[in-house]
């Protein structure tokens, strides 16, 4: 073996290697000449050697230790009489066999091995293997995941073996750019396996994360198919830089934007991914440096296992209904007749109405007989429908020792309960390993998804928002119907005196507004192993996103405010399109080495990235006829175009150690250039450090089955965030032209103030954690504490707008976020024909700005549309507002409270904060905190026989929801349609309904309707999410087909909760943490019950 | 394959120095698609073209001006709307209910800010770094137009706000974006000191129709009005005299003062310029003045019927109607009346536009209150018919001093100073273009009301008459008697409205403001 070392590096000198290399060398042919085991296999490293057979292992029989599994009633046999059994492999045995793993697992990928040799054989996908071994050799059966398992041969030609699965421990996880197992992890990560969450209907696959990790917070924002999932790991790590964590798929950070959802992360098809690992602390991200904060979440697609040979497909129809809890409280006909009513003879009696109509004081004709109206029209109602939801995938999969390929191919089809509107995906991904020679793999992934969104992405109708689409229908009058006559809607849903609101069911029926998008991942990949335990690995990723928008307003588009129809000069049609490429290269060395008790993994890698889109965005306006939709048809067309680019570079190394598999330390370090800084200040340095003690494998620590495993960790780092736009560091001129001698004349002026001081915004972040193995393995428990400070987050800083601007992209300020993450996970009951198994995540989550720029807060500061405030002292973005405390019931109390300006008796008292006497927009104060004290998320899986049952809770405590709609349904002019809890209203001091709704006179209306305490719920909430039954049926059930799984589940089942509203995981901002928490009126979140069937073949 | 080893081994380390030595460069990236600070202001063409984006805050000013300096004053009030009240902070300006969170307000504030920021960049980097090509007498084109236009919008704040942060220096930072609150004094000296060197570079208009470029006329104006502001009489009467001189003139119809055909005449000292079109330079006047209506077609002549949202603003008041004389060509070429109907969803469908003339007593205007249908409106910036498809796309100019503004002055800063025989001629130049008779009184305190109401009906919604109360002191007294007249008129206008005290003289600093710089102070009263 030294010889053979030797040999190779006087080759590499001959051919002229460079120093440094060399020396890298002899370190490694020193650990391999020292290393008395290899290191423990990875995924990766498991059996791609091919078949040496290697005369060193005795033919005798193995000394008396190693008797005792041995049938010791079989004779001893000679070398002579194996010879004689069987002598096609050179005094070998042909030993045959079945892996097992239990029940409905599928055992392709496990391995035998004959110990000691390095020969491997793979089984093939029923579990099924040949190896030729001698007669008194060991085979080791191993499968990750599960125990690995010896048997002695002793001659036999048969061996079945059923492996047991493996401590929790023991369990590989995907961490940066690596495995590892679970036990040799210093940092916070955490895995979830696709198949565990299989059955979750989801077109993103963010949905399938909902309850499942301790501190990852996945909210479902919204029902827009496709675009609604927003996540957040320990809670909110930056202001409005973006607070998503970054999304790495194999090893190909995404671009994402969650705001508009244009990014690629939702156009990933859940059905590729094998497993997500969310990386939580310091040491498990910095590693990803400068985009590392908010926290990363690793995607790994799927792989064919060696042996494998496997065509599994996955197929669900699902149907969709909004559930009746949470729709708007509206009055109906009769109940809105009868409230305009009153609202007319208020009128007359306080501001000598005159009807328009009759030129006398009376009750407008619409309103005057309200007994002759029954329910009306509900128009939230008449927007939504049940609607089906399909999926279909189909995944290949084979692998031998030279190649490994798995392609999946899926098409899903998601229609939304609005009518009209929906997304399609069509998305491949074929995954490729080829091992031509011993040491070297060459990998390519292709992954293109091409997707349609139907009517989703909002335009000059958007279906979400205050007074778009869905909020906007709630305002529409019961009076009306949505049909004129058969088949002719009525334009305006206006009854007399009301708001011009179109017939937002037309709106939505006829809405011509589509966006297709067209992306391409590829990712090729060279992995040498240089010498043993040193890889050197190249990576090549591509990203390319083309998106196409088109949308048309034809004469009949109407919205909040504008009936229709409109003349054909007003069409408008839109064309927004853009292509985004973007190309990483990875370099990496890795060297895996063992010395006696100490093992190290160093890695050391060099990686560039350069993204850059061009857009382009026509509009034609002017249209002789709704059926040329097409700009080429416009009598006016302008547009625009653009570009730009970002890029980055990086240094990154880490070592690991540890020493007995009980003490661990890891250190991490990551240099970053960013183009998106000032010249000074592009590059930074994020280094970690951490370490674990596996105090259970202490000599003094007693062997208790109670308490088999304790491990303690720490770590310490520090990470960066660079979401900003591109170029803040330079000052941007527009064009600010005006007319001179006639003629508009070319004028430039400042409208963005760059900041060329402009840097990372740096996370620093602590955590402590065990992990805890208890009651035979039965039940694993982890821990962590985290306390992270973030200085200098990246945030627009608000200055006067005296200073001819009204922000500047600066590091604002600093902030501490902490909290706690458990995560319990138990086998409550194994029995062999019944089992129980229970998941149980809690994340607790708090923080505090701690100083802020001059002192300056964040938001809360106009009159209308501004509900959240970030200030120190308190949490990131409370809501800010007044506290409502009744009315001026009578004139007693008109001439004690203070007043605002348009107070008179009978409408709105606000409390006055600042004691002033009088009340102001002054008065304003925190009205409640945006995130949850904690989040939680519980998973009990049963399986009965073939029957197999699973329950995903998740929920969230401690929050508060602002739900903004009420400043238009509870509007008091008589001109929108409200909640029924508005007839209570204040009349007369002697008929002054139940104190809390003002009266309706005219000019005195508006503070009721501006940000206060009344708009503000309780989040609390737990839901059901998913309710999954499924039976698998026995396998061989036709020739072909190797098992089959038929399931139906619920999703959204059941939703407890006191918020009123549909949805208490909203957040219309997505993302800005600054104005979160406010429901503006929302897509509806569907009810999903669906069928489905896995079914295996070959 | 140890060849393939070596040779990969050669590749990575080389593609490594590689990636290292050109890193720099690679993270150094600029936007191709945007005119940025490190590529402008080079040469002589980029500082014209930074002068001319001076300008474009007049305009945003503008649309405000008209709430905060002719609504909040007796010449116009606005039609209630019942369907929507979007626009609350609109009529809480004219009712005085306005607070620090007025939306217009501040608009107008961070508008006349983003000039003085623009004129500050210039001033700032035309003294650091003159393009070589420069020449002095561009140069003195470039500061004269900057310090005027920076005088003029802090001329605008002052008289709207009070005291004032004042910002002499390009912000570049943070640290310089926070500046407190300057006395009026400093304020207006700095406003004499930019009009005093403005007036030293700047030159009368060589020709009419003029460029729209501020010249010595405008700047002379303005610091005249400045010192008539500031009651010192002697500095403005030269002042006034000299632009009288600059070969300016009356229309001779005062109708033509305002039509688009007309702009920049002899006649206009300085008006913001618009032009229709897709370029982004139109203007929208109209649009606000004339009713909130599902159909414009009947009022703007064009062939699209456009649904206006924005209307029923600055709306004539029957006190201003009452305010001309017998025979004033002035009211008709200064107000319309429009008739029409209501729809079945108690809609104005406007049927035709007809003289004010023949409805000078027109009871009852507001919507949804009565059966009235007839409204008027502000006629200067009605030119029909608007031919463009596009809906608030007009031509019309917003004037800003008028010769006959002016010559008014111009008496009015001779009869402040004793002479009312000289003031005199240069009324009666006024009245007798309007058809009026001419003035006779020779008595100070008469011919002082005289010249107030002349400038009331001859500068009437041109952004003047507030201003004009407040400086002679008659604020108070003409607003207090007005209101108890629209409370009377109005069944919504509430009791505690129109409480005009002292503090109501200037608007609240703008509430975002003091939020942001907690040394800013806010005014008394709000």
């Amino acid at each position: 073996m030294i010889q053979a070392s030797a040999r190779r590096i006087s080759m590499l000198k001959r051919v002229g290697l460079i120093v440094s290399c060399t020396l890298l060398f002899h370190l490694a042919s020193f650990a391999q000449d020292t290393t008395a085991k290899k290191p423990l296999p990875t995924r990766d490293t498991v059996p791609p050697h091919p078949v040496i057979i290697r005369d060193t292992v005795p033919l005798k029989p193995p000394a008396a230790k190693d008797s005792a599994s041995r049938d010791t009633t079989q004779p001893t046999r000679t070398p002579a009489s194996d010879t004689l059994v069987s002598d096609t492999s050179g005094g070998k045995l042909e030993v045959t066999g079945t892996v097992s793993l239990g029940a409905g697992v599928d055992p392709s990928g496990s391995s035998v091995e004959v110990k000691g040799t390095g020969h491997t054989t793979p089984t093939d996908s029923t579990g099924h293997y040949v190896i030729h071994a001698p007669p008194y050799s060991v085979l080791i059966f191993s499968h990750v995941g599960y125990l690995t398992t010896e048997q002695s041969v002793n001659g036999r030609t048969s061996i079945d073996v059923r492996l047991g699965q493996e401590a929790n421990t023991l369990q590989q996880v995907v961490v940066s750019y690596g495995k590892l197992l679970k036990r040799d992890i210093t940092a916070a990560v955490s895995m979830v396996n696709s198949t565990a969450v299989q059955d979750v209907t989801a077109s993103e696959f963010g949905q399938k994360l909902q309850g499942q990790v301790a501190g990852l917070e996945v909210q479902q924002t919204s029902g827009i198919p496709g675009q609604a999932i927003v996540f957040q790991i320990r809670g909110a790590a930056s202001l409005n830089s973006g607070n998503q964590p970054l999304i790495v798929v194999d090893g190909q950070p995404l671009n994402s934007d969650v705001t508009s959802g244009t990014g690629d992360i939702n156009l990933i098809s859940p059905d590729e991914i094998e497993s997500y690992s969310v990386l939580k602390d310091a040491a498990a991200t910095s590693l990803y440096g400068s985009r590392a904060s908010n926290g990363v979440i690793l995607i790994t697609t799927k792989t064919a296992k060696i042996g494998q040979t496997s065509i599994t497909a996955n197929v669900y129809y699902g149907l969709q209904t909004v559930p009746m809890r949470g729709r708007p409280d509206l009055m109906d006909a009769q109940q809105f007749a009868t409230f305009m009513n009153g609202f007319y003879q208020d009128k007359i009696t306080y501001e000598s109405y005159i009807n328009p109509t009759t030129g006398t004081p009376s009750i407008p004709a619409d309103y005057a007989n309200p007994a002759q109206y029954g329910k009306g029209t509900d128009w939230y109602g008449a927007l939504i429908h049940t609607a089906p939801m399909e999926n279909y995938s189909v995944n290949m999969s084979f692998g031998t020792a030279k190649t490994s390929s798995s392609t999946t191919m899926n098409y899903f089809n998601q229609q939304g309960t609005l009518y009209n509107t929906g997304m399609q995906r069509y998305a491949f991904r074929s995954n490729n390993e080829y091992r031509p020679i011993e040491r070297i793999k060459i990998g390519l992934n292709l992954a293109p998804a091409y997707q349609i969104d139907h009517n989703t992405r909002g335009g000059n109708l958007a279906l979400n928002g205050n007074r778009q689409v869905v909020a906007g229908a709630d305002l529409s009058s019961p009076l009306i119907s949505p049909w004129e006559s058969k088949g002719v809607y009525n334009l305006s849903t206006a009854s007399f005196g009301m708001y011009a609101l179109p017939n937002y069911l037309q709106q939505e029926k006829i809405m011509d507004d589509n966006q297709t998008d067209f992306s391409f991942l590829g990712n090729a990949y060279l992995d040498v192993e240089i010498i043993p335990g040193l890889h050197a690995k190249t990576t090549i990723n591509g990203d390319i996103l083309t998106q196409d928008y088109n949308a048309y307003y034809g004469t009949n588009f109407g919205e909040f405010g504008l009936v229709p129809p409109q003349p054909p000069a007003s069409s408008t049609a839109i064309n927004n399109s853009n292509n985004t490429y973007s190309w990483l290269n990875e370099n990496t060395l890795d060297w895996n080495a063992k010395f006696g008790d100490h093992s190290l993994d160093v890695l050391a890698g060099y990686t560039a990235q350069k993204w850059y889109e061009s857009i382009r965005s026509i509009t034609g306006t002017g249209f002789a006829t709704d059926a040329t939709p097409w700009i080429s048809a416009a009598s006016t067309t302008t547009g625009t175009s653009n570009s730009s680019s970002w890029t980055l570079v990086s240094a990154l190394a880490r070592v690991n150690y540890d020493f007995k598999k009980r003490y661990y330390i890891s250190a991490t370090i990551r240099n970053d250039g960013s183009s998106r800084f000032g010249s000074n200040k592009k590059y930074g340095t994020f280094p970690s450090v951490s370490g674990a003690w596996v105090l259970s494998d202490e000599k003094f620590f007693p062997k208790w089955n109670i308490l088999s495993f304790v491990k303690f960790r720490g770590s310490y780092g520090l990470t960066g965030n660079n979401n900003i736009g591109n170029y803040t560091q330079t000052s941007l001129l527009s064009p600010s032209n005006y007319v001179l001698n006639g003629t508009t004349t070319l004028g430039e002026a400042i409208t963005v103030l760059g900041n060329p001081n402009l840097t990372w915004e740096t996370s620093k972040q602590l955590d402590i954690g065990g992990d805890f193995t208890l009651f035979n393995g039965r039940v694993n428990i982890s821990y962590d504490y985290y306390r992270k400070v973030t200085d200098g987050m990246l945030s627009p800083l608000p200055i006067p707008y005296a200073s001819g601007y009204g922000t500047i992209e600066y590091n604002e300020g600093t902030f501490r976020i902490w909290g706690h993450d458990i995560a319990i996970s138990s086998d409550n009951i194994k029995h062999k024909n019944f089992t129980w198994a229970t998941n149980l995540n809690i994340g607790f989550n708090d923080n505090r700005v701690i100083s802020l720029v001059n002192g300056t807060p964040i938001g809360g500061v106009n009159e209308y549309d501004d509900y959240n405030r970030t200030a120190v002292g308190h949490r990131i973005g409370e809501f800010y507002g007044y506290v409502f405390q009744g009315l001026y019931l009578n004139q007693q109390q008109f001439a004690e409270y203070p007043k605002y300006a348009t107070s008179a008796i009978g409408t709105t008292r606000m409390k006055d904060v600042n004691g002033d006497d009088t009340i102001t927009i002054a008065d304003r104060t925190f009205i409640g905190r945006t995130n949850p004290k904690f989040i939680y998320g519980l998973t009990n899986t049963f399986t009965f026989k073939n029957w197999d049952a699973n329950i995903i809770v998740a929920g969230q405590v401690g929050n508060k929801i602002m739900n903004t709609n009420l400043q238009n349904i509870q509007n008091l002019d008589g001109i929108f349609n409200i909640e029924k809890s508005m007839q209570y209203r204040w009349r007369s001091e002697e008929d002054p309904g139940n104190g809390k709704v003002p009266r309706t006179l005219s000019n005195t209306t508006d503070l009721y309707r501006e940000v206060n305490t009344n708009w503000v719920f309780n989040g609390d909430y737990l839901s059901i999410k998913n309710i999954t039954l499924g039976y698998t049926f026995g396998k061989k059930m036709l020739r072909y087909i190797k098992g089959v799984r038929i399931y139906c589940s619920v999703q959204n089942a059941f939703m407890f909760t006191k918020y009123p509203g549909q949805n208490p995981e909203v957040n219309d901002s997505k993302d800005n943490q600054t104005q979160a928490g406010l429901d503006n009126g929302s897509y509806p979140i569907p009810r999903v019950v669906m069928f489905g069937a896995n079914v295996s073949f070959l | 394959m140890k060849m393939k080893q070596s040779t990969y081994l050669f590749f990575l380390a080389s593609l490594t120095v590689m990636a290292g030595s050109c890193s720099k460069n690679f993270v150094t990236l600029n936007p191709g698609g945007q005119v940025n600070e490190a590529n402008f202001y080079q040469t002589t063409a980029d500082f014209e073209e930074a002068l001319v984006g001076c300008y474009p805050p007049l305009r945003t000013a503008a649309n405000m001006a008209f709430y905060m300096e002719e609504m909040r004053a007796d010449n116009t009030f606005f039609d209630y709307n019942v369907k929507d009240q979007g626009g609350i902070d609109n009529e809480q300006l004219a009712e005085y209910l306005d607070g620090s969170d007025n939306t217009l307000t501040v608009q107008l504030w961070t508008a006349d800010y983003q000039g003085i920021q623009s004129t500050d960049v210039v001033l700032d980097k035309i003294q650091q770094s003159p393009p070589a090509d420069m020449t002095d007498s561009e140069k003195n084109q470039i500061i004269g137009q900057a310090e005027a236009l920076r005088a003029h919008y802090y001329f605008e704040l002052v008289r709207c706000f009070g005291s004032l942060p004042l910002y002499l220096h390009e912000v570049t930072s943070a640290q310089t974006a926070f500046v407190n609150r300057s006395p009026v004094d400093s304020v207006y000296d700095q406003i004499i000191a930019d009009l005093s060197d403005a007036l030293t570079k700047l030159s009368p208009p060589s020709s009419f129709p003029q460029s729209g470029n501020v010249t010595k006329g405008m700047v002379a104006t303005e610091l005249g009005l400045v010192y008539l502001t500031l009651q010192q009489y002697a500095q403005a009467t030269p002042l006034f005299q000299s632009v009288t001189q600059m070969g300016y003139s009356l229309l001779p119809n005062y109708a033509d003062v305002f039509n688009t055909a007309n702009k920049n005449s002899t006649e206009s000292i300085f008006e913001i310029q618009y032009k229709s079109g897709t370029d982004g330079q139109a203007s929208q006047f109209i649009y606000y003045w004339i009713p909130v209506t599902p159909s414009t077609g009947p009022i703007l002549g064009s062939g699209s019927n456009y649904d206006n949202t924005e209307g029923s603003w600055n709306v004539p008041t029957q006190d201003i109607v009452n305010a001309y004389y017998p025979g004033d060509t002035r009211l008709d070429a200064s107000i319309a009346v429009v008739k029409g109907h209501l729809d079945a969803s108690t809609d104005f469908i406007p049927d035709s536009v007809t003289s004010i003339l023949n409805n000078l007593d027109t009871a009852g205007l507001g919507m949804g209150y009565t059966t009235s249908i007839v409204h008027r409106f502000i006629k200067k910036q009605y030119d029909p018919p608007y031919t463009t498809p596009l809906i608030y796309n007009t031509d019309d100019d917003w004037p800003v001093y008028r010769y006959s503004d002016v010559l008014l002055m111009l008496a009015e800063s001779l009869n402040e100073q004793g002479q009312p025989a000289a003031a005199l001629p240069y009324l009666n130049q006024v009245r007798q273009r309007a058809g009026v008779p001419p003035a006779m009184t020779t008595n100070q305190s008469m011919l002082r009301d005289t010249i107030a109401h002349e400038r009331r009906v001859e500068l009437a919604f041109e952004n003047h008459r507030w201003f004009d109360l407040v400086r002679t002191g008659q604020a108070i007294p003409v607003m207090t008697a007005y209101g108890i007249l629209q409370k009377a008129a109005w069944p919504y206008v509430l009791p505690n409205t129109y409480d005009i005290t002292p503090n109501k003289m200037i608007y609240a600093i703008p509430f975002r403001e003091i939020q942001t710089n907690p040394g800013l102070t806010q005014n008394p009263g709000y």
